[in-house]
């Protein structure tokens, strides 16, 4: 409880450090608000349109971060394999490709429409969770049953390879100005919507993810295995069902949100394992993971944001860099655990 | 006095026409300066190219965001930058409150969206031939308000776009080229695009061929292998490089492509100004000029 | 009537003319046996002879979505307390929050608890327990649940000689309370004691099904195992 409060506290402050921080409002003009100088008004009526800017941006942030450490937990714990997570298996690879081809073949949707664009990125993304899953289900499981967890990172491997080669293919062809918009896709930037998007996104991202944490102990049945699950009351296959749609929901509102951003949740959920060892309440559990999603996702962020101004890289360049002292620290506690 | 209808009847008709006519054309005299004030126009550009443009437009003092790379003119690099050429911070751009964002091919759709339902115009200059320039500037003129000088600016580019002439008033022939924006990896301008139509100008001939199904079509700069750049045949290689590098040491970064370090007896090697020859820019026309001077 | 002589309708588990099929084998071949409340069965045969795929068809795990098909009928109680072979360890829990997550608690719950030696362990770590000491909270797991079906795959591996006196006994107790127990066993010749019935598998066919206490088929065992002496306490392997 303790910890989670603490986390809960440290989220607020980077929250109000990263609504603070930016190339628009330098520290003086905050100063001037603190101090009652400018007066407030004038200050928001200036900054209008920058501050629902980065509203909407850190939302956005907070949850997709959540929603992708919720994902990869489940995932880890339902395949009962350490490496599972969205982006590993490729789900996300799936769903980025089908928007950037949405983008490319129906660009002009995104001027006509003015309400129902964001809709139609999101079908496309879903089918596009939808097929990355449905390859996966029908041939890399099964290779995965046979060989064990690596199969399931080389299966992955090869949905990401894949994915990422058509696009390049397609875009070569059809349109070399748009290898802009498909790094910014594929490398996870969170794109820039207005209030109205995010207030359809942000339930698309925080609904399917509450479902999966109310799931959480017959998921914690389900990691002991099929059988296990079976006997004690949990009917395995419905489960699978629901969470592998769950997890279609996720994957599809994450990719509209952010594009495909990885390594959150691969590795936040083995970084709150330790702590979630001393936590006497389970069902806090997937909350502490997913607050500690929102606040990886909130530090790339910030990074992305302030490191190179004026320039913004894609955020998913950031948690690339930032898992590694990370994995570091994963691998070290291993070997001391396994000391 | 304006309660008063009095005023137009006692005006003489004549008069008013003498007035009308000197009015007008001090109007004119300050036509596009005085609408860029009045309009308040604040444009931000997200390209180099875009940026020289707009200068050229007259409209340099409205500008009030570039990019990092842009830095031409010298008073480009004064303002307000608002991110690097493909990574752009919406943020810092909505920060300078622009009336009209342009940027070329390849701005994402999300950003251009957000932008246009904040209320701002956004354009995009598309070129990929050469002939595609006369238009597109006369569209950007008409967005930004300055038609005029725009359609300058496309008069002065269609007279400059005709085949050069031999003395003897044939057209001019050079032979082959193989055009290189970067040694290594080797990138090369495709037959379709802009800059071979410049160099087409001046007589010389695009080496690749162009067939259909391979990565060239639409691309305006292709990768290709070393053993593709050779079999162009091309007797002529010109490298576009920045300005400020030594020759020696451009032709010694040439020469690292070629399997033994050297590069071969038949191939002439030239080097142009980068930016002046890249970027689709108005300084297209000091490029043909130079190209025509050094056929001299 | 059938061949155990008992009438059909006292009999808590039948099973009649049982075949499961996967991946272009049969894994069991037409077997029939029934069992009446109170009796313990023990399953014996060499290893792949069909016993754990036997135990789990009676506990409907067999599912047709991995790839099973499974024709007969097999008639049980409803609820079930079964432990399976390998289970996958999730090394992020203690024991004591692996009991509050299966585990309902009760009398049974409780019995099982001091039975087992629980206590000493509640306190670790699953990825911390040795081979025999997680096999202890398996088995309290299962035999805490009050099913009158107890179905177990090799309880007896990874336990020395103590815990598997303790194990015997609680079978024992669950049969006499009138429960059915089927228990495939690492070392059959030790349930000598309390078996009713002897349930012996070849390759997917039931080889012999003796029923009846103090019945000890050892010369049918010793035709499955091909080991001559079976009546030595430990047998060789």
């Amino acid at each position: 409880m303790k910890s989670v409060l603490f986390l809960a506290l440290l989220l607020c402050l980077f929250l109000l450090l990263s609504f603070v921080s930016g190339p628009a409002t330098p520290f003086s003009a905050w100063l001037n608000v603190v101090t009652l100088k400018g007066g407030l008004s004038g200050f928001i009526s200036d900054h209008s349109s920058i501050l629902e800017l980065r509203v909407v941006h850190i939302l956005l942030s907070c949850a997709v971060g959540f929603a992708l450490a919720t994902a990869g937990r489940t995932m880890q714990q339902l395949l009962q394999n350490p490496l599972a997570d969205p982006h590993v298996t490729g789900l996300s690879a799936g769903s980025t490709s089908a928007v950037l081809l949405t983008l490319l073949f129906f660009p002009l949707l995104a001027q006509r429409l003015l309400f129902g664009w964001l809709p139609v990125l999101w079908v496309s993304a879903f089918i596009g969770a939808a097929g990355a899953l449905s390859i996966l289900n029908s041939l890399l499981f099964r290779l995965v049953r046979v060989w064990g967890a690596p199969a399931l990172a080389l299966a992955g491997l090869f949905l990401n390879a894949s994915f990422s080669a058509l696009l390049m293919v397609v875009f070569a062809r059809l349109s070399p100005a748009g290898l802009t918009e498909v790094q910014s896709w594929t490398l996870g930037a969170i794109q820039p919507y207005g209030l109205n998007q995010a207030l359809f996104l942000l339930p698309m991202l925080f609904i399917p993810s509450f479902y999966l944490m109310a799931c959480e102990r017959q998921l914690l049945l389900a990691s002991f295995g099929q059988d296990f699950a079976l006997t004690n009351g949990v009917n395995f296959i419905q489960l699978r069902g629901r969470i592998l749609l769950c997890l279609m929901f996720l994957a599809s509102a994450a990719v509209c949100a952010a594009g495909s951003i990885g390594f959150v949740g691969l590795l936040v959920p083995h970084l709150t394992r330790r702590w979630m060892l001393r936590c006497e309440r389970p069902a806090l559990r997937p909350i502490f993971n997913g607050l500690a999603g929102s606040f990886v996702l909130l530090c790339a962020d910030l990074l992305s944001r302030t490191l190179t101004q004026p320039a913004e890289l894609p955020v998913g360049v950031y948690t690339a860099l930032l898992s590694f002292p990370f994995l570091v620290m994963v691998l070290l506690r291993h070997q001391k655990g396994a000391a | 006095m304006f309660h008063n209808p009095s005023p137009y009847i006692l005006f003489p008709i004549r008069q008013c026409g003498r007035y009308l006519l000197f009015s007008a054309c001090l109007f004119l005299t300050f036509l596009p300066s005085q609408i860029s004030f009045a309009s308040g126009l604040r444009i931000v550009s997200l390209a180099p190219s875009v940026t020289e443009w707009i200068y050229a437009l007259g409209l340099g003092h409205a500008l009030v965001g570039v990019t990092e790379q842009c830095d031409f003119p010298a008073e480009a690099a004064k303002v307000a930058k608002t991110g690097s050429f493909m990574q752009t911070s919406l943020e810092t751009v909505l920060m300078k409150k622009p009336t009209h964002v342009v940027a070329v091919d390849g701005i994402p759709v999300n950003l251009s969206k957000r932008l246009t339902d904040q209320g701002i115009r956004v354009h995009v200059l598309s070129v990929r031939r050469l002939n595609d320039f006369p238009e597109q500037i006369v569209k950007l003129g008409e967005e930004l308000g300055v038609r005029a000088e725009a359609s300058g600016w496309a008069d002065k580019m269609r007279k400059a776009f005709v085949r050069q002439k031999t003395p003897s008033g044939k057209a001019q022939e050079r032979g082959s080229v193989l055009l290189l924006i970067s040694p290594k990896p080797i990138y090369v301008a495709s037959p379709e695009s802009w800059l071979s139509d410049l160099f087409a100008l001046a007589g010389w001939k695009n080496a690749l061929r162009n067939t259909r199904g391979t990565a060239a079509v639409g691309t305006e700069f292709q990768k290709i292998s070393i053993e593709g750049a050779l079999a162009s045949g091309a007797k002529r290689w010109v490298l576009f490089a920045d300005s400020t590098h030594a020759d020696k040491k451009v032709s010694e970064s040439v020469a690292q492509i070629f399997p033994n370090k050297k590069i071969p007896a038949g191939i002439e090697l030239v080097v142009f100004p980068a930016d002046v020859f890249t970027r689709p820019g108005p300084r297209l026309l000091s490029a043909l000029a130079m190209l025509g001077e050094e056929n001299k | 009537m059938n061949k155990c002589g008992i009438a059909m309708d006292d009999c808590v588990l039948t099973v009649s003319s049982l075949n499961a099929w996967r991946s272009g084998r049969w894994l069991l071949r037409d077997i029939s046996c029934d069992f009446p409340s109170g009796s313990v069965a023990v399953l014996a045969g060499r290893n792949g002879s069909g016993k754990t795929t036997f135990l789990r068809s009676l506990a409907s795990l067999l599912l047709s979505s991995d790839g099973w098909r499974v024709t007969g009928v097999v008639r049980s109680a409803q609820r079930v307390a079964y432990l399976g072979q390998n289970l996958p360890l999730n090394e992020d829990m203690t024991v004591s929050e692996f009991f509050r997550l299966t585990s309902s608690g009760g009398d049974e719950w409780i019995q099982m608890h001091s039975r087992f030696a629980i206590g000493e362990l509640a306190s670790l770590q699953l990825s911390q327990l040795s081979g025999g000491q997680w096999q202890r909270i398996r088995l309290a797991q299962c035999l805490s649940n009050p099913a009158p079906l107890v179905l177990l795959d090799e309880p007896d591996s990874f336990l020395d000689r103590p815990w598997r006196g303790v194990l015997l006994d609680c079978l024992s107790q669950r049969a006499a309370r009138g429960d059915v127990v089927v228990v495939a066993l690492h070392r059959p010749e030790e349930a000598k004691s309390i078996a009713t019935h002897w349930l012996g598998f070849e390759s997917g066919s039931l080889m012999f099904c003796e029923s009846g206490r103090d019945v000890y088929p050892n010369e049918l065992l010793g035709r499955l195992f091909l080991v001559k002496r079976l009546d030595s306490p430990e047998p060789v392997d």
